[in-house]
């Protein structure tokens, strides 16, 4: 059997008395677009923080490619292929846009023209030299994303990419998911926005309070009785 | 070797004072994610205050009224004046402004009270007890009980208060905090005022053991830092604990090697723990959320 | 001016304002070829923060333990060894360059908060440890050092001394600058915008920390190791707390995000020391002390970028009021 594009053995975190993960475990073999929901502090966000390495599990393992995350450095496992956005942005505050896709390990190399075409590629021609202060908030969110894709990832890990933006520019978001997913890259793809993911995933994951409630295809899923309830409904109700 | 125990005893006398700045500088990092770095110089305000005042003639209780009342004005002052307005800078700029704080502080001292030492009486006299072979001022128990006091009143305070419990929200958790309508810029206030108080509660009963001058809260300071990463930094209780480790081991290497090295072995001792601790420090630090 | 040629015109002020110091500070009351070579040597020393404190936002408050480093490996290298004077500034920067290196290391996996405690702590450690070893001569020092040479001339007095020191200044400044529009700049700014998501770019940041360290350390050291030869007398206060401090104070008043920071700092600094002293009542230390926690608070809360960023605060303000 090859090795699994990511894998988590009995991830585990607590913070405090909160157990945010809770010996979650699970396998992911064949690329395309992942999607991962679950109602607010279920633990999306501190999966990806484990597989970035920003955050140390009490217990068990992550693995990429079949290599050994768990303990590495953040900045190790984005070069070994894992890269992420934030869902809380994180941008440069004093770097423009054009150098917050030449400062990633190894994006120099590509050279100039590359992170041109990345740029337009997300939509942000012509913002090269502004810096992120001067953006509009949706062209903030599509700089965290550059930024990730300018390591050229195996897996981007997208925690909330569509939040705030409006329907048509998440729309081109999600189509450029769909190039990437072609192209060969793996996403995990956080959203809150249930009907936009249950259309491009591949994969449907369900997160409950640290544990997996469901996992399998869109239709899956949006069928699964115990999601409905206990997600999918509360969902209606909440938003 | 045989004097093993006595020094232990000097050091636990010591270091109950380091336990009290320890314990102010836990209790700020917590709240409010900021190395204080004035913490040392409020012990030096409270005693040199104290010392002072009682110089001039004042009743001691009357001058450690007055110490305590400057402590805590000046560790508001810090607060209102200085941390507050500069809330959303990064916590570099927040270290460099305590910084700041610390050698204005210092400075003003200098300038109120003079740069010489000042001296205070004993509380209950001049008197010594023996144990173990040494010869300790009986004010250290001052200090004990004063430590004890306050540990018990921060706990009771932390655990048994409406105020402790949303100063324990935000140190858990500042964004939910804020949600469940608790102002951790309030909380960071309470904090201040409370390790300033801890300070000048430590600084004047420090006083007729070692007459403070206006460069006395550097030292002091240092070693609560000490106190407070070996306690875990966010722990007050562990900060305790620490301010006692520091004292034995100050006074047992001051007793066994010699007291020209004591300086650059408890300075060694916070680098060490530094070094060797991050893992158990990078949790605590993880706590913005992303 | 266009933002191209912003550089060179700074250079030309700079190279300018430098060459005329000398003739300026010998006409005018209070200020001495003395004052100018302290301001230069405070102003080499805290070059080095621009990197560490100014991009990576990484705060040491030890930098007068590498100062003294530099200048007590100078003392004991030319006096005890009877080394030549360059090549003790040489080995000061090599020693203070291995120990930020080693130190580095390991603080560096730590969060910033660690950082200042850590250099705090090593900072004072060191100093004590000056103050009580005898090949450092404890608490009375090493004098005797000899001048610094250059072309078989002994910089004896202060004249030669402030051009070697400028040219030394000049040299630093370039080297920084080049250093802050490299790429390992933009990283550092990285490093200091968002830790976390410099990491998550693949940037190892503890690495980037600790280069930046290093380079603080070597400044301060080479500071230290003038301020030996050319005071000719080194001991403990060189280590003093107050000097890590004052290296912090030049940066932040000054700017800590370019490299003109540094010497505009330095000058404020000094000035303000000079102007204190003996104007304010009370005593020396007091006042001084007193007047440096106040520049430092006021200059954080009101002047973030600090005087190497008026300008550009001013043209945002006057295009805000249009
Ligand atoms: N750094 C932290 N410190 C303390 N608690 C945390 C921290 N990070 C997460 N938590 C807690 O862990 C739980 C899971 O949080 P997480 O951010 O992973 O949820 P999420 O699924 O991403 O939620 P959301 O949809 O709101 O983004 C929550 O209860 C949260 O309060
Ligand atoms: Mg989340």
């Amino acid at each position: 059997m090859s090795p699994a594009v990511f894998e988590v053995q009995d991830l585990t975190v607590r913070f405090g008395g909160v157990t945010a993960l809770d010996g979650l475990s699970l396998r992911h073999d064949s690329g395309g677009v992942v999607g991962l929901i679950g109602a607010n502090g279920a633990g999306k966000t501190t999966f990806v923080n484990v597989l970035s390495g920003v955050v140390r599990p009490a217990r068990g393992r992550a693995f990429l490619d079949g290599r050994d995350l768990t303990g590495l450095a953040a900045h190790k496992i984005a070069r070994a292929g894992l890269t992420r956005t934030f869902q809380n942005l994180r941008l440069f505050g004093s770097l423009t846009v054009l150098d917050h896709l030449l400062v990633p390990y190894g994006a120099r190399n590509h050279g100039r023209q590359r992170a041109l075409a990345l740029l337009a590629e997300v939509g942000l021609a012509g913002t090269e030299s502004r810096r992120p202060a001067e953006l509009a908030y949706g062209e903030q969110r599509r700089l965290e994303l550059a930024r990730a894709l300018a390591l050229d990832p195996r897996i981007v890990l997208l925690d909330e990419p569509l939040a705030g933006l409006a329907g048509s520019e998440s729309d081109e978001l999600l189509s450029l998911f769909g190039r990437l997913r072609d192209g060969g890259t793996t996403l995990l793809l956080i959203e809150h926005d249930v009907p936009s993911v249950l259309r491009i995933s591949d994969r449907v994951l369900v997160l409950d309070r640290g544990r997996l409630l469901a996992d399998g295809t869109p239709a899956e899923v949006a069928s699964d009785p115990e999601v409905r309830q206990a997600y999918l409904g509360d969902d209606d109700v909440r938003d | 070797m045989e004097h093993i125990p006595g020094y232990v005893l000097i050091g636990l006398s010591t270091g109950t004072t380091y336990a009290v700045i320890g314990l102010g500088i836990a209790l700020v990092y917590q709240v409010s994610g900021i190395i204080n770095f004035a913490q040392g110089d409020f012990v030096m305000l409270g005693g040199l205050t104290f010392a002072f005042t009682a110089e001039q003639g004042a009743h001691p209780v009357v001058a450690a009224a007055l110490a305590l009342t400057v402590t805590a004005g000046c560790g508001a002052a810090l607060h209102l004046a200085v941390l507050a307005p500069a809330r959303d800078a990064g916590h570099d700029r927040l270290i460099v402004l305590t910084i700041g704080a610390s050698i204005l502080i210092q400075g003003s001292a200098v300038l109120v009270f003079g740069a010489d030492q000042h001296f205070a009486a004993p509380f209950g006299g001049d008197r010594q007890f023996q144990a173990f072979g040494v010869s300790i001022s009986a004010q250290y128990l001052w200090c004990a009980a004063a430590a004890a006091a306050v540990a018990a009143a921060v706990w009771a305070l932390l655990s048994r208060s409406q105020t402790g419990r949303a100063m324990r929200a935000v140190a858990a958790d500042r964004e939910t905090a804020r949600l469940m309508g608790i102002a951790p810029l309030r909380m960071g206030l309470i904090a201040l005022l409370l390790a300033a108080v801890l300070a000048g509660i430590g600084g004047v009963v420090l006083a007729p053991i070692q007459p403070p001058d206006a460069t006395a809260g550097v030292p002091l300071g240092l070693k609560g830092f000490t106190a407070a990463v070996l306690g875990g930094l966010t722990s007050p209780l562990g900060a305790i604990a620490g301010g006692l480790v520091v004292g034995v081991v100050e006074a047992v290497v001051t007793g066994l090697v010699s007291s020209g090295y004591r300086d650059t072995i408890v300075y060694g001792l916070l680098v060490a723990v530094l070094l060797v601790r991050p893992g158990g420090l990078l949790i605590a630090a993880v706590r913005e959320r992303l | 001016m266009t933002a191209r040629f912003r550089p060179v015109a700074g250079y030309m002020v700079f190279v300018a304002v430098l060459l005329t110091v000398p003739a300026v500070f010998t006409r005018v009351p209070f200020y001495t070829l003395s004052t100018a070579v302290l301001m230069v040597l405070l102003a080499i020393g805290a070059l080095g923060l621009v990197p560490l404190t100014g991009l990576a936002r990484q705060v040491s408050i030890g930098q007068a333990a590498f100062y003294g480093i530099g200048g007590y490996t100078s003392a004991v290298l030319t006096v005890r060894y009877h080394v030549d004077p360059w090549w003790g500034l040489l080995a000061g920067v090599v020693l203070a360059a291995a120990v930020a290196w080693s130190l580095g290391a390991v603080i560096f996996r730590a969060q910033g908060h660690y950082l200042s405690l850590a250099t705090l702590a090593f900072g004072l450690a060191v100093a004590a440890l000056v103050n009580e070893l005898p090949v450092t001569g404890r608490n009375a020092g090493i004098s005797g050092l000899p001048p610094l040479r250059i072309l078989g001339a002994s910089l004896t007095t202060d004249l030669p001394f402030y051009w070697l020191c400028a040219g030394l200044l000049l040299v630093a400044t370039v080297a920084v600058h080049l250093l802050l529009r490299s790429p390992v700049g933009s990283a550092l700014t990285a490093a200091g915008d968002s830790p976390i998501a410099a990491a998550a770019a693949g940037i190892d940041i503890s690495a980037l920390r600790r280069t930046a360290f290093v380079v603080s350390a070597v400044l301060a050291s080479v500071a230290g190791s003038g301020y030996a030869h050319w005071f000719r007398y080194v001991d403990p206060s060189m280590l003093g707390l107050l000097n890590s401090v004052q290296l912090l104070i030049i940066i932040t008043v000054g700017g800590r995000e370019s490299v003109w920071g540094a010497p505009l700092g330095a000058f404020t600094v000094v000035t303000l020391a000079e102007v204190v002293r003996g104007r304010l009542p009370g005593s020396e230390a007091g006042a001084e002390l007193t007047a440096y926690g106040v520049v430092l608070v006021l200059s954080l809360l009101l002047l973030p970028r600090g005087l190497a960023g008026l300008p550009a605060a001013l043209r945002r303000r006057a295009r805000g009021a249009r």
